[in-house]
């Protein structure tokens, strides 16, 4: 259960009003005056949506554009129109920006449908000379265009918005693939580094954005189960809409061929250390170092979930395919060893025992005292 | 390693502390019927305290010390018939009571049993003993509207003390109460000054860095030399006795223990600014702090008599005569905000400059605030000022679990359900705190206030950065679940000709009295009578329903005909406010200015910044 949220509308009727002030197909201006006027009394009363925001930057510009006509200053109007397309795609783009480091606006853009030249606009007006009149009003026309389809469309008719859910996630197996492939033929030829880093950086930057599509993607999957405020839980969601996102990436990495190789003779574990294959660890360490660069919680996840499958085995019989085999699972759990103490980067000290008392408290927690003596052997 | 935490807390003011009070010796108080523990009645427990035992206690209690000095929130209390009045919510800092040395009572009220004045007689030469009586107030099921906080005050079950709602928390359950060390010298200041000005105190530093809990208990060691004491509070995000939005200065006479939103009050004067924060007018707001400081000079700080207070004086005992409220001055704590950087500074400074305190205790910026510089104000330019420089508090668990917006709705919430006294005189210096609250009821089931708005209202007023563009025709829907700010006009009568208008029929059609981008009446002119909440207003804009919780009598001697609302989203009615109680059995029913679950469409919420976000290759 969670908290409704306070909006400016007494009733969706309201919001349809208002839309239909502003896309009414009429020469004159009098409708988008008393679009204006609805629009700066909801600013008045509680937080506008962005998108509303923006909308009525958007038309004030247009009407004082329209009105302009003797004139007076068309500087004053161009600032406007791009003040309003500034503000729209920086408060578009800005609560999509979830990782720790800065995607491009570009990338974001596109995840948005938000047509291209936009953000160069952006750019422009923001560094660059002022764009002119006309591309502005182009812009102006195309926003209220986009924000029909992508805000008004939708907010109106909740659950006739088919059309604009994102689309399915893609695979992310392809992408693992070439990974693989381009890895395993540097570690057997190391004369292939210079010529492959450059891909290699471009399958990254693929399972990256396959994150941020995740992340995405999980807005419309998660709904608030808690009883709590909306607006206060929104941070809270950024992390779960990440971490979601970091779950399902992991669980492609545990199948097998992924962490755990596919072929028996490759997963010969050695006798002396509780670690994953060598040639293992050289071939996944780097996308993985990625993943954690970007995510810091991407270690506490993949512990997480390999810890979850673990003992799935040794609840009941009834998980992933082939897993009766011992070796899949030995495997696994000196994966989850190797990330509990590996020294990842910008971990500090605290957080590093955190992860390794994390892993032990689920397991310890989950196996108590009727732990078959077969999955403790494993654990030892 | 708690105790030690705990036993730093006891820092008396009177005597000083020993080398014993000061080591972590204190031992929890087990509770032993018929040894520590006396039942008075079916409300009042008698306590022995030994030497070196402290007793922690949440819930909602009355505390009289018979006997003995004892250390309490940053303070200490002496023996005297007055029944404080404590709030200690799991939700805050839970103060101790803690036995500093013995002081003989002879004076044991007749309502303990005969056959224990024998047990205090001999008890009172080693130990404190106090009384601990049950308090209800409601507060606990105020609580319960706002989930958040719904299980901060212990059950309705007897438990230790066997008193019903008071429990004595277990280490872990609870947050004890203690002060910074470096923050006793400049309070044991306050307990000593000698002039024939009222001590100005104003309290400033960074957020979450205690400046409440400091003017709280500057107050409270004020409290124990004054009669009275006043108390500006300029923080408008987090105000003390108000939900905030508002500069207000209060009278204040029995110490304040526990939460704001324990001791909602009427404030003596106060100046809607209608926003958390006085970034959107500065001016405004500094203009209210230089009246409300006139008016704390002129009309409070040598006003006091002691008419009404006759029973306080006569009955200290002549053990405590140095302690009792000697001075008939009344002084004043000042509380700031925590905004001390760039315009805030700047705002600051001109705070000092308008109040001219006698002290500024500044607090510093936590180590962990890096970006903070060291807080040099302008106070260097008049040598009578004392600075004292303290460390921050360290930063609690709860800052973590509770955000500011969480405080101001549980304050907002707490002030709608007060029951204030309804017989309270305007501009009395008497102390206007809520005593209890009426049961809550949702807001939306309380029966209004219906105003004729031709008759009852002279002006609408909007401040905050989106009030310019609000035209006249659509100002009733921008009071419609506003809260708004009950002001009067002190200047006189409103020019109201300008909202007349014709009608059709040429007959003169009377509108909501609203002119787009007029600006308030000036502190100067107005004052702010309290808050209220607009519950609808009619489809002919002629009246309108509004839920406050100031006493008719109080509404009627004031008559607040202006309205004034903030555009500031941050200040206003909690959702909490706006749902049928928080509780699982919610129906997700249509309501109107309501959606519940996700929000559809793309930018369908609320603009959020992001300003930690790192560029690749920056580290």
């Amino acid at each position: 259960m969670r908290l409704p949220r306070r909006v400016p509308w007494s009733s969706p009727a309201e919001l349809d009003q208002l839309c239909t002030w502003i896309f009414a197909d009429q020469p004159d201006v009098s409708s988008k005056w008393l679009a204006v006027n609805r629009l700066s009394a909801w600013r008045a009363t509680t937080y506008l949506p962005h998108a509303l925001e923006s909308t009525l930057s958007i038309l004030t510009a247009i009407l004082q554009d329209a009105e302009n006509e003797n004139g007076r200053s068309w500087l004053s109007v161009r600032q406007s129109y791009a003040t309003a397309i500034i503000r729209l795609v920086n408060g578009l783009v800005d609560p999509l920006q979830q990782g720790s480091y800065a995607r491009s606006i570009a990338s974001i853009a596109a995840q948005l449908e938000l047509p291209a030249w936009f953000v160069e606009l952006r750019h422009a007006a923001t560094h660059e000379d002022m764009p002119s009149l006309e591309l502005l009003r182009e812009a102006a026309k195309e926003s209220l265009n986009w924000l029909l389809h992508h805000y008004f469309l939708p907010a109106i008719n909740p659950s006739a918005d088919s059309m604009h859910q994102p689309p399915p996630l893609r695979s992310l197996s392809a992408p693992f693939k070439q990974y693989k492939n381009l890895l395993k033929q540097t570690l057997r030829d190391s004369s292939l580094i210079s010529r492959h880093s450059a891909d290699i950086g471009l399958v990254m930057r693929e399972v990256e954005r396959w994150v941020s599509e995740a992340v995405l993607a999980s807005n419309i999957k998660l709904r608030g189960l808690e009883w709590e405020d909306a607006d206060d839980s929104e941070t809270d969601e950024e992390d779960t809409q990440e971490i979601w996102a970091l779950e399902k990436l992991c669980g492609v990495l545990l199948e097998e061929g992924g962490l755990v190789p596919l072929s028996k003779k490759k997963r010969l574990l050695s006798e002396h250390d509780f670690l994953p294959p060598e040639f293992s660890v050289s071939l996944w360490s780097p996308l993985m170092a990625e993943l954690q660069s970007n995510h810091p919680a991407f270690p506490r996840v993949l512990i997480g979930c390999i810890v979850k499958e673990l003992l799935q085995v040794n609840s009941d019989e009834t998980c992933r395919s082939s897993t009766s085999d011992p070796h899949y699972l030995a495997c696994l759990s000196r994966w989850a060893f190797w990330s509990a103490q590996k020294n990842w980067p910008l971990s500090s000290t605290a957080s590093e025992t955190d992860l390794r008392q994390d892993a032990l408290v689920s397991l310890i927690t989950a196996l108590g005292p009727t732990a078959s003596p077969q999955s403790a052997g494993e654990k030892a | 390693m708690l105790s030690a935490v705990a036993a730093r807390k006891a820092r008396p003011s009177f005597p000083p502390p020993t080398m014993e009070d000061l080591l972590p010796s204190a031992a929890a108080y087990i509770p032993q019927p018929s040894q520590n523990l006396f039942q008075i009645d079916d409300q009042t427990v008698l306590v022995v305290l030994p030497h070196g035992s402290q007793l922690p206690l949440t819930g909602t209690y009355q505390l009289q010390v018979l006997a003995g000095i004892v250390a309490f929130a940053g303070g200490s209390l002496t023996p005297s018939p007055t029944w404080y009045r404590v709030f200690a919510p799991t939700c805050f800092h839970v103060p101790s009571i803690k036995h500093i040395s013995p002081l003989p009572n002879s004076a044991v009220p007749a309502f303990v049993p005969k056959n224990l004045q024998t047990r205090i007689q001999e008890a009172q030469s080693t130990s404190s003993i106090i009384l601990i009586r049950s308090l209800r107030t409601n507060i606990n099921r105020v609580m319960t509207v706002c989930h958040p906080f719904r299980d901060v005050f212990p059950a309705q079950e007897r438990r230790e003390l066997g008193i019903e709602g008071i429990s004595i928390p277990t280490v872990g359950e609870y947050l004890p109460f203690s002060l910074p060390p470096s923050w006793e010298p400049s309070l044991l200041s306050f307990d000593s000054i000698e002039s024939d000005t009222p001590p100005v105190a104003l309290v400033l530093g960074p957020r979450k860095t205690g400046k409440s809990t400091f003017a709280r208990t500057v107050l409270n060691r004020m409290l124990t030399r004054h009669h009275k004491v006043a108390f500006l509070d300029c923080d408008l995000g987090q105000a003390e006795f108000t939900p905030g939005g508002m500069i207000s200065l209060h009278i204040v006479e029995s110490p304040v223990f526990g939460p704001p939103f324990t001791h909602p009050s009427l404030s003596h004067t106060a100046h809607f600014v209608g926003s958390t924060s006085a970034r959107d007018s500065p001016e405004r707001y500094l203009s209210a702090i230089r009246h409300l400081t006139s008016v704390y000079r002129e009309e409070v700080a040598f006003s006091y008599t002691d008419d009404d207070d006759d029973e306080l004086l006569t009955s200290s005992t002549p053990e405590e005569s140095h302690a009792t409220p000697s001075s008939s001055l009344i002084p004043l704590v000042v509380n700031t905000m925590g905004w001390t950087k760039g315009l805030g500074k700047d705002l600051l400074d001109q705070i000092i400059e308008i109040v001219q305190p006698s002290d500024i205790i500044s607090i510093q910026p936590p180590a962990y605030d890096a970006g903070a510089a060291a807080q040099t104000f302008s106070l260097a330019t008049s040598s009578h000022v004392r600075v004292h420089e303290v460390d921050p508090m360290p930063l609690s668990p709860l800052s973590e679990r509770y955000s500011a917006k969480d405080w101001r709705a549980i304050s907002t919430l707490s002030y709608f359900y007060a029951s204030f006294s309804p017989t309270r005189a305007p501009k009395s210096l008497n102390e206007t705190t809520a005593r209890d609250w009426i049961p809550p009821i949702p807001l939306s089931a309380k029966p209004p206030y219906e105003l004729d708005i031709e008759r009852a209202i002279d002006g609408v007023y909007l401040v905050g950065a989106e009030s310019e563009d609000v035209v006249s025709d659509e100002i009733g829907g921008v009071l419609v679940g506003g809260l708004v700010g009950l002001v009067r006009n002190t200047a006189g009568d409103e020019d109201d000709d300008a909202q007349m208008d014709l009608g059709l029929d040429g007959e003169k059609k009377r509108l909501i009295p609203y002119t787009q981008g007029r600006p308030p009446p000036s502190p100067s002119d107005s004052e702010c009578i309290g808050l209220a909440f607009i519950r609808a207003v009619n489809a002919s804009r002629t009246s309108l329903h509004m839920l406050t919780p100031i006493p008719p009598a109080v509404l009627e001697q004031a008559s607040p005909r202006v309205l004034v609302k903030g555009t500031d989203p941050s200040f206003e009615m909690p959702i909490w406010g706006w749902v049928p109680f928080g509780g699982k059995e919610v129906e997700m029913v249509e309501r109107p200015y309501l959606v519940w679950g996700k929000a559809e469409g793309v930018g369908a919420t609320r603009r959020r910044v992001r300003r930690n976000l790192m560029r690749k290759g920056q580290m």
